[in-house]
């Protein structure tokens, strides 16, 4: 039987060798820019013209978006790094997000299940989008909100407004909700190291004899996954790697000796295989090690950076998206008359039954 | 790779690979049409997902739209219906899904159909196939049914409509609905509104098809809940404590009728003992003991003869085959009959399943 692991969404498309991640976000960050420096070119020019035809009333001349001071030659764009940190800036507070909510909504509703897949689907999303189109404190929201939606603990979109401290309104994170499912390609499973702890936990209650240390490892590796869930470490290993690996610091730092489960669960396996899985696991331990959360001041800064070099067609003020606006509804036009003929035919079907 | 294209510009190439045609039909929470691959010819249902206004407003992509891709996307077996692509059209969810023109409750229906014993373990054992599958990937489909069940022109039987699907295996979970099933194919632990409940739900519905198949009517149709439930114990004798540990006390409060059991052999004159067996299994009350999908696939009566036919060798229903009348498109008079005595069918079938369906929630 095939590894069930391999059958998953999780491996089939979120799953790289480092190299690969790696050559996955200089890809994507370096068209970003392009793709930015053009609009930002392609609104200055319009500007130009607006301002030259009309004589500007307050209301109509479309707001300038990038601060009029900057040449657009001179704005500088954020680097794969700066997104990289504002990006787990914006992860880490998921769990602080969380908390702005009534208690009862927290406990019976986010629970580490709902917040892994948000802070998941918020690192998915970077993979394949910039910053510069959109900001992470919305896309944060939009993933909690589609993520309690995708493990069953929904919560209205009303008491995310109401208890977040947001100017956006609904339609603006309905919009969002689909923009992210996309870039998720709509694959919403996402399989989190707190399960196989759990059958570790388990386990390790049958094969070893000191019930209240493995409760207090398994509860340490817990905290251990939470801190994973900041880092790379999703899309290099396993779930099942994750959490043995957490497993295993967290013993260490209980003072313990873990090495007579390894013995009795992985003896059989041959040398080679075990000396791969310990070389994983090393690997694993050392990124939960090293790992630093972006601080506040350095955010904040970054986020100064980001408002200069914003994608004007985002912003539905801007001249280009008023002009991308009057071309999408010329072929909104021709696609109504498609969709009435359809309709129409349909009707007649129904009404042909009951003759 | 598709990995560097901006998901815009990839989600663009897949709405341009489909020609969206003809409206087939239309559901509490999608408007179903049929639709063409463009590069291949091949027919496909492309499943239009309303943005729904729940009491409390709208609230984005729907629910039920949610769970359905959520476990379709990590799904690919021969028995289950496959989600050929997703996009989204405006604010619309489109889903592209492959396209079954008959499904178990047309065939069972239509009297024309003479149907024996080996096609009947080859919907059974495709309908297990599947349904393994769904479970081995912790899946639960919660809304088992002949209607769900779609039949192909190869005859491959495919499990659909995932909506009220979830995925299930943590051991926290809490707040299932008990709210799911359509009420005919319910497994008796779910009208006493547990908060948690396993696959065995599932296995009841597997269970009542069987009996259904056999008996080619619905074996246990109740009108309400109560009687639903009346209804299960009337036919397989009222649960003890002995038969289902623990449900004296979920029965506390309420009195049953004490019915005693009849044995399957009565009722289901014509199967054969190895098929009474694994119904009885099927059919066990005790969620604990009822059979699961790998064991029933394992059970003797798939490994005797006669042995299942094979699908494509499966009766079917005559009828025009939509596709033909495209290639040829001139249709003669008769087949166009034909074609209209179809439609009207399914939109008998349409109505009274939309009369049925309820609205569910998590």
């Amino acid at each position: 039987m095939k590894e069930l692991f391999t059958e998953t969404s999780q491996y089939r498309n979120w799953f790289y060798s480092k190299e690969k991640l790696q050559e996955i976000r200089e890809k994507n960050h370096v068209s970003a820019v392009e793709r930015v420096k053009q609009r930002v070119l392609e609104e200055a020019e319009l500007q130009k013209l607006v301002s030259a035809k009309s004589t500007p009333t307050r209301g109509e001349q479309p707001e300038r978006v990038n601060s009029p001071r900057l040449n657009p030659s001179e704005i500088e764009y954020l680097k794969m790094e700066d997104e990289l940190a504002l990006c787990n800036y914006y992860q880490t507070q998921i769990p602080l997000v969380d908390s702005k909510f009534p208690e009862e909504i927290q406990k019976n509703k986010f629970t580490d299940k709902v917040k892994a897949s948000a802070i998941t689907y918020v690192k998915r999303f970077y993979l394949r989008n910039t910053m510069m189109d959109y900001h992470p404190r919305d896309i944060m929201i939009t993933c909690l909100f589609l993520a309690a939606k995708t493990e069953f603990s929904f919560v209205p979109i009303e008491d995310f407004i109401k208890f977040l401290t947001t100017k956006a309104t609904k339609e603006v994170f309905f919009d969002l909700e689909l923009i992210v499912a996309r870039s998720l390609r709509y694959e919403f499973t996402v399989h989190h190291p707190y399960l196989s702890a759990y059958g570790l936990f388990l386990d390790m209650q049958t094969a070893l004899k000191d019930a209240k240390k493995i409760q207090a490892i398994y509860e340490k590796s817990k905290e251990y996954i939470h801190k994973s869930l900041f880092t790379d470490t999703m899309f290099l290993y396993q779930p099942s790697q994750i959490a043995l690996a957490t497993v295993r610091i967290a013993a260490k730092e209980l003072n313990f000796d873990l090495n007579s489960y390894f013995r009795i669960k992985f003896n059989s396996e041959p040398k080679g295989k075990l000396d791969n899985l310990y070389k994983i696991l090393d690997e694993i331990e050392k990124i939960i090690k090293e790992y630093e959360p972006t601080p506040l001041n350095k955010a904040k800064e970054i986020d100064a950076r980001l408002h200069k070099c914003k994608n004007p067609e985002k912003n539905p003020n801007s001249a280009i998206s008023r002009k991308r606006k009057l071309e999408r509804e010329g072929l909104e036009d021709a696609d109504h008359h498609k969709k009435k003929r359809i309709e129409d035919e349909y009707q007649k079907s129904l009404e042909e039954v009951f003759k | 790779m598709s990995s560097f294209q901006a998901p815009e510009e990839e989600e663009l190439q897949i709405e341009n690979k489909y020609l969206k045609e003809k409206k087939i039909g239309e559901g509490t929470y999608a408007k179903v049409y049929r639709g063409t691959e463009r590069a291949t010819g091949r027919t496909v249902a492309i499943k239009k997902i309303k943005l729904v206004q729940t009491e409390i407003g709208s609230q984005g992509i729907e629910l039920s739209a949610v769970r359905e891709v959520k476990c379709l996307r990590e799904l690919r077996h021969p028995n289950v219906i496959e989600l050929i692509d997703i996009y989204s059209h405006k604010s619309n969810l489109k889903l592209v899904l492959e396209y079954l023109d008959s499904d178990l409750e047309m065939i069972i229906k239509d009297k024309s159909i003479l149907f024996q014993a080996p096609d009947i373990k080859s919907w059974m054992l495709m309908t297990l196939r599947g349904l393994d599958h769904c479970h081995r990937n912790w899946i639960l489909h919660r809304d088992m049914k002949p209607n769900n069940l779609l039949v192909g022109k190869d005859g491959q039987l495919k499990i659909a409509d995932f909506g009220l699907a979830r995925d299930y295996g943590d051991p926290h979970a809490k707040n299932m609905s008990p709210q799911v099933v359509t009420r005919w194919y319910r497994a008796p632990e779910l009208f006493f509104m547990p908060s948690q409940y396993g696959y065995a739900v599932d296995i009841w519905s597997v269970g009542c098809i069987f009996a259904e198949l056999l008996l080619r009517t619905p074996y246990l149709a109740g009108e309400s809940d109560l009687a639903q439930l009346e209804l299960i114990f009337k036919a397989l004798g009222t649960p003890t404590e002995e038969d289902w540990p623990g449900f004296s006390e979920l029965a506390r409060d309420m009195k049953f009728q004490k019915y005693s059991r009849t044995p399957l052999q009565v009722h289901f004159k014509a199967a054969g003992s190895d098929a009474i067996d694994l119904l009885e299994k099927m059919l066990t009350y005790d969620p604990n003991k009822r059979i699961n999908t790998r064991e029933a696939l394992l059970h003797s009566y798939f490994r005797k003869l006669p042995r299942p036919t094979p699908p494509d060798q499966l009766p079917k229903q005559q009828k025009i085959q939509e596709n033909a009348i495209q290639q040829n498109s001139k249709p003669s008079i008769q087949n166009r009959g034909e074609l209209t005595e179809h439609r009207n069918k399914r939109k008998a079938q349409e109505i009274s399943n939309k009369s049925e369906k309820k609205i569910h929630r998590s």
